[in-house]
C-alpha cells in the first residue's frame, strides 16, 4: 500500500496537531508554523500579578520590548480632561487637540478672544462655546496647542520618510524656544509645566543636548508636575539627550528610573537602555543614590542582558529586593525554551546541558530568597516546585507547590501554574495506574481558563504519555494522547519510513471508535477529550472498507453518521491525460458525496459481477472511481481528512480487467485496455516514489508495458488512434 | 593540531601561487572593498589602502530592508548617512540588504512599490556619492522567498536602469536547482561564512577550507558571470556552557588581551574573570571568548581555493570589509597578493 496520503500527514504532524485534520479537533496553537514562547514553556509569567507590561516577559521571538497596551488610557487625553472638566467636552477637546488644522485653530482662538463672531467649519456645535467663563482658560489652552503643533512639525531626526524620500530638515528656531521658555512662567501650573516640556522638546530637536539636560536639571520641580506622564517624558528627553551626548553612565541611570518607576515608558525605557563598556556600568552605578537606584539599574541589565547576573547582584545590594520575581520568571521560560527548538525540533545535548545548569541556578536563587524570607516567597515555592516538577522530583515539587498555593490562597493564576507544575510531575514520575491518572485527570482539569500556558502544558503531557503508553503497547491511547504516535513518518522529509501502519486496520479503527465513546473516569475524558471525533474515525473506517473493496459495508458505514461532504468533482470521470484540477472545476457542483459514492460502488458492484456488456460497464466505472479516490486521480479528495492512503491503483486495475474480459466491443476494449494502464502506470509510479523517497533517482521514465502491449493489439479502434494522439508516453513506447 | 594547520596552509600557500601564476597574462581583476558601516567618512589609513590597492571600486551598504511587524510593510533600516564624498576614481555601488523575512511577508502585489521605493531610497542617499551605475542586493534568500526575491528583482531592474548584482552564497551556488538563479547580470560570490559557530577548538565559521571545498565544484557552470568577495574581517564568539552563546562582531579579538576582566586560555580564547560589560555586551564571569581573526596567509588561502573555480571573464574581487580594525593585520603587499590570487 503507497502511502501518498501519509506523505502530506506527516507534515502535518509535525506541527503537533496545531491544524485541525483528520477529524482531529485542533489543539490550540500559537499560529504560524513554527513554536512561538507560549508553545515553548509551561510557567505562565501573569502569576506574577505585578502592574507589569506584557512586553517585558522573556520572548526571544519579538526583537525589543512591547510598549504600554493600547486600550490603556491615553495619559495626554486624561491630563487635559481634568484641566478642562467643565469647560468642555472631552470628546470635542480631543477633537481640537488632535484633527483641528492650523488655521481652524487661529479662528478658534479668535472667537474665544470675541474678535470673531463665527465658529470655524466643522466646529460650529463644539461644546468649546458654551462656558462663556471659561473661555480664557481654553483660549490659552488653544495657544498652548498651536505651539505644541510646530514644534512636532520639526520633533523627528529622520532624514528619510518611511519610503526612503529623503525629507528636509531643519531645527525648531528661536522664537519657538523663546515661546516656550516664556509659557513656562505662567501662574498656572498645568500650562507651565506643558510649555516647559515643549521647551525641552525644542531644546532636544535642535541637538542642543547640554541644553536639554540643563533645562530639565533646572526647572525639575516645574516639570514633575501637575502631569506624572508629562514629568516622565521629560526626563527621557533628558536621558536621551545625555546619550546623544556621550555621557552614556547617567543617561541609563535615567532610564533605569524611568523604568522602575513609570510604567508606561517602562518598556521605551529598556529599550533605549543600552550599557556598552564596563567603565560607563560602573559609572552608573556610582552615580546612584541609593542601593534602590542601583537594584533598578541591575534589573534592567536582567531584562536587557543577563538575568541570573543582575539577579545576584541585587540580592548582594538588597536581599529581600521586590525586583527579582519579574528576572526569575524571566530566566526560567529562558531556560525552558531551550528544551525544544522553535520548529519542534529536538535540542543540541549542549543545550540541554545548559537548561540544567540554568535551572540549577534558579531553583538555588528561589531556595536561597525562601530561606532568607526574601520577597514573593509564593512565587519562589512556585518557581522552586516548577523546576523540581521539571526535573521529575514529584516529592519536592508537591511541598513547594502546596506552599505557594497556601501563600496565595484565592489566587486562580497562581492555583492554575501549581496544578499545571503538579501535572508535569506526575507524569514524569509515570505508573499506568488508575490513582495516578485519576489524579493527573483531576488536576489538568482543574486549570482556569485564564491560565496562559495550559495548552503548552496539555501538549508536554499528552506527548509524554503517548510515548509511556505506547511503549506499553496501548497504542489506542497512545494515539489519542499525541495524534500521530502509531504512525511512523520523517517530519523533515515529509516522507514515510516505510513501516506498515496501523490506520491500515480495521481492527484499530474500530478500537479507536470504542475507544472515542469510552469516557467513564476523568482520565478517559482527558484521553479522548482533545482529539479526534467519531465521526471522523467513522470517515476513516468507511473509507477503510472501501479502500479493501468492501463497498457495502463502507456504504452502510456512510450511511450510519461516518463524516461525508460533497467531493467537488465526479469521480467516473476519465481522461487520455488525467487534468485534476480541471476537472474540480468543471465539476466542481457534482452531486457525489463520500456516502453516494460509496453507494453507487456498492451498487456496481453487484451488476459488475454479471456478465455481458452491462457488467463491462460497470465494472469500468468500479475502476475508474477507485482510479480517481487514488492520489492518480481526479477525487483525491475522498481520502482528505483521514488518515487513509491513497497511491495504490491495484484494485481499480483488477476491475479494468474484467471490463476488458466481460465486453466484446473492440473499442471498449480499447478502452479498458488503455485505463489498465493508467492504473498500471500508477502502480510504479508509487512503487517507484516507496523505494526512493527523495525523488531524486527515477532513472527514466516508467512505462505500464503490459497493458500497452494488450492496448497495441486494438490499433484498429477509433480509441486507440485518440490514445495514440494524446499520450506522448505511448507513441514514445511504440516507437522503441 | 597545530602543526596539521601550519602545513595546510604552507601547502595552500604553494597551490596559490601555482594556480594565481597562469591568470597573471590577463587583465586584473577590479579591486574592491565593501564598506558596512552606516556613516559614510574614510579614516586616512583606509583612503590609504585604497590607493595603494589601487581600489576603483566601494560596494557600501546604503540600507536594510526589513520587517515592520507593527506597520505590515517593508522598513528601511540603519540608513546610510554621508559626511564625505567618495574618494577621486573610486566608483560606489549601493548595496541594500534585504532581511529574508520581507520576501516571506510582503505580498506580491506589492513588489512593484517596493522595488520603486527601494530605488528611490538609494538615489536619495547617493547623492554625495555619485549617482549608481550598478545596484547590488543582498539578500539571503531560500526555495521559499525565491520567486517574491526574483519577482522583486525583475521590477527593480525596469525601473532603476541600471545593472543589478545579487550576492550569491555559497549553499545558493551549489543548490541552485533548489534555489534558483537572480534574475540579475551578476553574482557577487561571498565567500566567507561558511561554517556554523561552534564552540570546538579550531571549528570556524568565517573561513573553512574542508568546508569550503564542499561547494566549488559546480561553480564554473553557474549561469551568472560571478566576482568574489574574500574576507579579511575577524570577530569573537561567546562561549558559555560549551556552548555558543552570541556572536560578539564589534569585539576585535586583539583587544581581549587588554581587558582585566578577561585572560587568555588557550590560543583561540580567552576566560572571563569577572561579569563586565564589553561593547554592549554582558560578559558573565566564567565565559570563554573565541577568536576568530581572518590573515593574510587565510585570505590568500580562500583565493587560491576560488580561483581555478571561477569561469573565465572580467570580474571584481571585493574584500569584506574595509575598516582601520581589519587593515591592521593586511599591509599594502598582503593586499597586492590578495587582489593578484584572482583574476
Amino acid at each position: 500500500m503507497a502511502r501518498f496520503a501519509r506523505v502530506a500527514l506527516g507534515a502535518s504532524f509535525a506541527a503537533l496537531a496545531c491544524v485541525a485534520i483528520r477529524g482531529e479537533q485542533a489543539q490550540a496553537c500559537g499560529g504560524g508554523d513554527f513554536y512561538g514562547i507560549t508553545e515553548l514553556t509551561t510557567f505562565d509569567p501573569k502569576v506574577l500579578g505585578d502592574p507589569i507590561n506584557d512586553g517585558l516577559y522573556y520572548d526571544p521571538f519579538i526583537a525589543g520590548y512591547q510598549g504600554a497596551c493600547e486600550a490603556c488610557a491615553n495619559p495626554v487625553l486624561a491630563d487635559w480632561n481634568g484641566y478642562l472638566k467643565g469647560a468642555i467636552l472631552p470628546a470635542d477637546w480631543e477633537k481640537i487637540l488632535y484633527q483641528a488644522t492650523p488655521s481652524e485653530l487661529t479662528a478658534i482662538g479668535q472667537k474665544l478672544a470675541g474678535k470673531a463672531k463665527a465658529a470655524p467649519k466643522g466646529y460650529e456645535q463644539s461644546s468649546i462655546w458654551k462656558t462663556p467663563a471659561a473661555a480664557d482658560k481654553l483660549r490659552g489652552a488653544i495657544e498652548f496647542v498651536q505651539l505644541a503643533r510646530e514644534v512636532e512639525g520639526y520633533s523627528s531626526f529622520e532624514a528619510y520618510d518611511a519610503d526612503g524620500n529623503a525629507k528636509p530638515t531643519s531645527a525648531p528656531p528661536d522664537d519657538l524656544l523663546a515661546t516656550a521658555r516664556a509659557g513656562s512662567k505662567s501662574k498656572d501650573r498645568f500650562l507651565a509645566q506643558r510649555y516647559a516640556f515643549q521647551a525641552v522638546r525644542v531644546l532636544f530637536y535642535r541637538r542642543d543636548w547640554a541644553g536639554t539636560v540643563a533645562f530639565v536639571d533646572k526647572n525639575a520641580s516645574l516639570l514633575a508636575s501637575p502631569s506624572d506622564d508629562l514629568a516622565w517624558n521629560a526626563r527621557l528627553y533628558a536621558a536621551g539627550a545625555l546619550s546623544r551626548d556621550g555621557k552614556r553612565a547617567r543617561a541609563n541611570l535615567e532610564l533605569a528610573r524611568i523604568h522602575a518607576n513609570y510604567p508606561p515608558l517602562s518598556a521605551t525605557a529598556a529599550n533605549d537602555f543600552r550599557p556598552a563598556e564596563e567603565t560607563d556600568w560602573r559609572a552608573s552605578l556610582k552615580l546612584a543614590k541609593t542601593a534602590r537606584e542601583k537594584t533598578e539599574l541591575w534589573r534592567l541589565v536582567g531584562i536587557k542582558n543577563d538575568g541570573v547576573v543582575a539577579m545576584q547582584e541585587i540580592l548582594k545590594l538588597d536581599p529581600k529586593s521586590p525586583l527579582i520575581g519579574l528576572l526569575l520568571v524571566r530566566e526560567l521560560a529562558h531556560a525552558e525554551s531551550r528544551g525544544m527548538g522553535m520548529w519542534g525540533e529536538k535540542p543540541e545535548p549542549s543545550e540541554l546541558l545548559a537548561q540544567t545548569k540554568a535551572y540549577a541556578t534558579l531553583e538555588k536563587i528561589a531556595l536561597d530568597q525562601i530561606a532568607r524570607g526574601g520577597d514573593k516567597p509564593w512565587l519562589m515555592e512556585l518557581v522552586a516546585g516548577h523546576i523540581a516538577a521539571k526535573r521529575g522530583d514529584l516529592a519536592a515539587a508537591r511541598a513547594h507547590l502546596g506552599r505557594a498555593t497556601a501563600a496565595k490562597p484565592g489566587d486562580a493564576a497562581v492555583a492554575s501554574q501549581a496544578k499545571a507544575s503538579l501535572a508535569l510531575a506526575l507524569v514524569a514520575n509515570w505508573k499506568i495506574a488508575p490513582a495516578y491518572e485519576q489524579e493527573l485527570a483531576t488536576t489538568v482539569a482543574g486549570l482556569d481558563p485564564s491560565f496562559g500556558r495550559a495548552d503548552s502544558v496539555r501538549s508536554a503531557i499528552r506527548s509524554q504519555l503517548a510515548g509511556i503508553y505506547a511503549k506499553a503497547g496501548q497504542i489506542v491511547d497512545a494515539e489519542f494522547l499525541l495524534p500521530g504516535t502509531v504512525e511512523p513518518y520523517d517530519p523533515y522529509s515529509s516522507r514515510p519510513t516505510g513501516a506498515k501502519s496501523k490506520w491500515d486496520d480495521v481492527g484499530f479503527i474500530q478500537q479507536m471508535i470504542t475507544r472515542a465513546g469510552k469516557t467513564t473516569t476523568p482520565f478517559d475524558k482527558f484521553v479522548v477529550g482533545s482529539s479526534f471525533t467519531i465521526a471522523g474515525l467513522q470517515q476513516d473506517l468507511a473509507s477503510r472498507y472501501l479502500l479493501d473493496g468492501d463497498f457495502a459495508t463502507a456504504a452502510r458505514s456512510f450511511a450510519a453518521g461516518a463524516t461525508s461532504a460533497p467531493l467537488g468533482t465526479d469521480p467516473f470521470v476519465m481522461h487520455i491525460v488525467d487534468c485534476h484540477d480541471c476537472d474540480h472545476e468543471k465539476y466542481a457542483n457534482a452531486s457525489w458525496t463520500h456516502a453516494s459514492l460509496a453507494k453507487k460502488l456498492a451498487e456496481l458492484e453487484k451488476t459488475a459481477k454479471g456478465n455481458g456488456e452491462a457488467a463491462a460497464q460497470a465494472a469500468m466505472q468500479l475502476g475508474s472511481a477507485l482510479y480517481n479516490i487514488s492520489y492518480h486521480g481526479n477525487a483525491r479528495m475522498f481520502l482528505e481528512n483521514t488518515h487513509q492512503v491513497t497511491g495504490d491503483t491495484s484494485l481499480a486495475l483488477r476491475w479494468y480487467k474484467r471490463a476488458y474480459e466481460l465486453s466484446k466491443n473492440r473499442d471498449f476494449k480499447a478502452r479498458a485496455a488503455y485505463y489498465a494502464a493508467k492504473a498500471e502506470l500508477g502502480n510504479l509510479i508509487t512503487q517507484a516514489e516507496t523505494a526512493n523517497p527523495d525523488g531524486t533517482g527515477t532513472p527514466q521514465p516508467l512505462v505500464p508495458t503490459t497493458w500497452f502491449a494488450v492496448l497495441k493489439q486494438y490499433n484498429d479502434t477509433k480509441y486507440y488512434r485518440q490514445v495514440l494522439r494524446e499520450c506522448g508516453t505511448f507513441s514514445d513506447w511504440l516507437k522503441h | 593540531m597545530r602543526l596539521r594547520l601550519t602545513l595546510l596552509v604552507a601547502l595552500v600557500g604553494a597551490i596559490a601561487s601555482c594556480t594565481a601564476a597562469p591568470a597573471q597574462d590577463g587583465p586584473g581583476a577590479r579591486r574592491a572593498f565593501y564598506y558596512w558601516r552606516t556613516t559614510f567618512a574614510l579614516s586616512a589609513a583606509e583612503r590609504t589602502a585604497l590607493t595603494e590597492a589601487h581600489v576603483t571600486t566601494l560596494y557600501v551598504r546604503v540600507f536594510d530592508l526589513g520587517w515592520s511587524a507593527i506597520e505590515g510593510r517593508a522598513e528601511v533600516l540603519g540608513g546610510l548617512t554621508s559626511a564625505e564624498t567618495a574618494p577621486v576614481g573610486v566608483d560606489v555601488v549601493p548595496v541594500v540588504y534585504i532581511k529574508n523575512e520581507v520576501f516571506q511577508k510582503l505580498a506580491t502585489a506589492k513588489l512593484p512599490e517596493l522595488a520603486q521605493t527601494t530605488w528611490t531610497g538609494v538615489q536619495a542617499r547617493m547623492r554625495a556619492l555619485g549617482a549608481p551605475r550598478e545596484l547590488q542586493l543582498d539578500c539571503d534568500w531560500t526555495p521559499g522567498t525565491r520567486d517574491a526575491y526574483f519577482a522583486f528583482l525583475r521590477h527593480l531592474r525596469a525601473v532603476a536602469g541600471v545593472p543589478l548584482s545579487a550576492t550569491i552564497r555559497l549553499h545558493q551556488a551549489k543548490f541552485r536547482e533548489k534555489t534558483g538563479v537572480p534574475p540579475v547580470e551578476r553574482g557577487m560570490l561571498m565567500f566567507y561564512n561558511m561554517g556554523t559557530f561552534s564552540a570546538a577548538e579550531g571549528k570556524r565559521a568565517i573561513f573553512d577550507a574542508p568546508t569550503a571545498s564542499q561547494y566549488l565544484e559546480r561553480l564554473p557552470t553557474y549561469p551568472l558571470p560571478l566576482d568574489v568577495a574574500l574576507p579579511i574581517y575577524s570577530w569573537s564568539v561567546q562561549l558559555r556552557d560549551d556552548r555558543v552563546e552570541a556572536l560578539l562582531q564589534a569585539v576585535d579579538p586583539d583587544e581581549l588581551p587588554t581587558l582585566e576582566f578577561v585572560e587568555a586560555a588557550g590560543d583561540d580564547r580567552f576566560r572571563v574573570t569577572r561579569s563586565a560589560f564589553l561593547h554592549g555586551t554582558m560578559l558573565r564571569e566564567g565565559d570563554m571568548l573565541k577568536i576568530e581573526r581572518m590573515g593574510p596567509a587565510d585570505t590568500l588561502q580562500a583565493a587560491a581555493l576560488v580561483a581555478p573555480r571561477l569561469a573565465p571573464g572580467s570580474r571584481t574581487v571585493s574584500l569584506f570589509d574595509l575598516s582601520e580594525r581589519n587593515l591592521t593585520r593586511y599591509g599594502t603587499d598582503d593586499l597586492e597578493h590578495i587582489f593578484g590570487a584572482l583574476r
